[in-house]
């Protein structure tokens, strides 16, 4: 009876995943319109002087800003320079909070200890920290500290969480046959929790940049949040949209790259 | 130094026309009821002292005026509320008009009055000596604190460099990317041999020991529009009176700071700066009066104008064709008036 279906799927089935074809093309369609609809009437409001050319800029000028910034202002070392330290930043931030994580789950004395201090640190507005990092960590890596700070706490607590919803049966299991503990996390915790960390990875992203940016914003001699201030300075719209544009490109490209690595480590898993 | 008057010969003429008419009217006797004008200034600064007195004398109130303050604590977002007309007068840098004047936005704002007549920077050393002492190659191969890149003081610092033979690429290590508001602390953490600073920074930063200062960039770079008034077109065309009494009121203030001790300054203008101990004030206050940063003429003239643009130039935020026409960024109807109706 289920081979037969199989086989032959019924009509209404058939009809079922047509419908479903159907409304996802809808969906896209809808998600193309509504860029364009944006686009074009941030093109048309402005000329049309409904909206001062000034302040909001315009699609085609953040288009000619581009050119002018790659042929003048060295655009791919800003673009270089942000996403450079924005990747390393969540790297170290995920290094360091699966680390964490992992003493935490080792010693529940620790974890009790810390719990907290790591809610508060948290809950904290780490962009506060951002003078006092400056101080502390200098012109060049207090960008990296904010960032850093912004994205470690809730990665330890996410994967932490993620640790102690292991599978309780098969620590059991590997307990039984006499695992050490160090077993148990390598074996079963650790890779147990891959979706967890590369759920972390994918909030860590926009976090990362959030940090990046700010930390520009303080002190920097070039990178996105660099152009963003110096076109503010200038009152030049088109190179802080441009900036944005180029920003918001990015955190897809980063987005991309960890769906993707989740797609080729979930495969592996399977 | 050529000047590109690019578009709207005729309108600009007529515009032109327009204001004077406008402010010949404004001259005649003034109407009773206060007029309200919602005014913002770019920071809250002891170096626009005189602002603070016009208020604190009662000078607006002469003019009839209601003055609202606001402080935008930045550039960038002066222009908006300027554009909107949510701010009618605005106190900022004159590179703003010039920028304003490039873009396209089909508002247009004009400067009608100036408030600081030189540049209110000044250098100081890590090292302790005078400025007597100090020559201004001594800055080479020396770490150099400056401003964050495209900005007014950083581009006036280059300007001074240049002046003295030199460029910033002289300079050891040239600091720019430190935000406005960590330049203090960077400095008392250390960083660099000289630095530029306004007051009260300066005064600080001797009081705790932490250097001296050595030179002005005012004086260095001479006479040059610094700190202005402006209002959109728009507002100056339908409240002349109100710009006229600005004048009025500004030329007043500048008398009256010209000639009066610097402490009766300090204690009047001591509401504005509640977190500023007296002390510095009072020296911030001598030394600003001293170097005659504060303009006794409400007129922006065609020099300090031009000095403006050669240094946004040089410095690169303004291409050579690009340069903004006297008139087109200035109007003088209302400060030459100020000038016949204020002795």
């Amino acid at each position: 009876m289920a081979a037969a279906t199989a086989t032959a799927p019924s009509e209404g089935f058939v009809r079922y995943l047509a419908a479903l074809r159907r409304e996802s093309r809808r969906i896209r369609f809808m998600q193309a319109l509504l860029v364009i609809v944006f686009l074009a009437l941030w093109e048309i409001a402005p000329k049309h002087q409904w909206v001062n050319p000034m302040l909001t800029s315009q699609p085609s000028a953040v288009v000619e800003m581009l050119f002018t910034l790659a042929r003048e202002n060295d655009l791919g070392l800003h673009v270089w320079v942000t996403f450079k330290e924005s990747v390393v930043s969540f790297v170290a931030a995920m290094g360091a909070a699966i680390l964490v994580a992992m003493v935490l789950w080792w010693s529940s004395f620790i974890y009790r200890m810390l719990d907290p201090f790591l809610v508060v640190a948290n809950s904290l507005p780490k962009l506060a920290l951002a003078p006092i990092f400056y101080i502390w960590l200098g012109d060049v890596w207090s960008v990296y500290g904010i960032a850093i700070a912004i994205s470690v706490f809730i990665t330890i607590l996410m994967i932490y969480g993620g640790f102690r919803e292991t599978d309780a049966d098969k620590i059991k299991l590997v307990r039984t046959f006499g695992g050490s503990k160090w077993q148990v996390l390598t074996k079963v915790v650790l890779p147990a929790n891959i979706p967890v960390m590369i759920g972390a990875l994918k909030i860590n992203v926009g976090l990362a940049l959030v940090g990046v940016i700010a930390g520009e914003f303080q002190s920097s001699k070039a990178g996105l949040g660099y152009l963003i201030i110096y076109g503010s300075q200038i009152l030049q719209m088109h190179m802080v949209m441009a900036s944005i544009a180029i920003l918001a490109l990015m955190s897809v490209v980063m987005y991309m790259l960890i769906a993707w690595v989740e797609k080729v480590v979930m495969h592996e898993r399977h | 130094m050529a000047h590109t008057q690019k578009r709207g010969n005729g309108r600009l003429k007529a515009a032109a026309a327009a204001i004077t008419v406008a402010a010949t009217l404004a001259a005649l006797p003034a109407a009773r009821a206060d007029t309200t004008v919602n005014y913002m200034e770019v920071i809250r600064s002891i170096f626009y002292l005189p602002s603070y007195i016009a208020m604190e004398k009662g000078f607006f109130k002469e003019e009839g005026l209601d003055v609202k303050m606001s402080t935008a604590w930045g550039t960038a977002k002066v222009i908006p509320p300027l554009m909107s007309g949510a701010a009618e007068i605005v106190l900022l840098g004159p590179e703003s008009q010039i920028y304003v004047e490039n873009s396209p936005s089909p508002d247009k704002t004009k400067i009608f009055c100036q408030l600081t007549a030189k540049d209110g920077l000044l250098l100081l050393s890590r090292k302790k000596m005078t400025p007597a002492q100090f020559k201004w190659p001594m800055v080479k191969g020396k770490d150099y604190l400056d401003w964050t890149n495209g900005t007014t003081p950083q581009i006036d610092s280059e300007w001074v460099l240049k002046k003295h033979g030199m460029s910033s690429k002289d300079l050891g290590n040239y600091i720019t990317n430190v935000a406005s508001g960590n330049r203090d602390s960077a400095w008392i953490a250390g960083k660099g041999d000289f630095g530029t600073f306004f007051e009260p920074t300066a005064s600080l930063i001797e009081r705790e020991g932490k250097g001296q200062v050595v030179a002005s960039l005012g004086n260095e770079i001479g006479p040059m529009a610094f700190t202005v008034f402006m209002a959109s077109d728009k507002f100056i065309a339908k409240n002349p009176k109100t710009v006229q009494g600005w004048c009025n009121a500004i030329r007043k203030a500048q008398a009256f700071v010209a000639s009066a001790s610097p402490s009766d300054l300090a204690k009047l203008a001591a509401p504005h700066f509640k977190q500023l101990d007296y002390g510095l004030m009072l020296s911030a206050i001598k030394r600003y009066q001293g170097l005659g940063v504060w303009a006794t003429d409400v007129t922006v003239s065609e020099q300090s104008m031009n000095k403006l643009q050669d240094i946004m130039v040089a410095g690169g935020v303004l291409k050579a064709e690009q340069r903004v026409a006297y008139d087109r960024a200035v109007t003088r109807v209302f400060s030459e008036n100020a000038k016949k109706a204020v002795r």
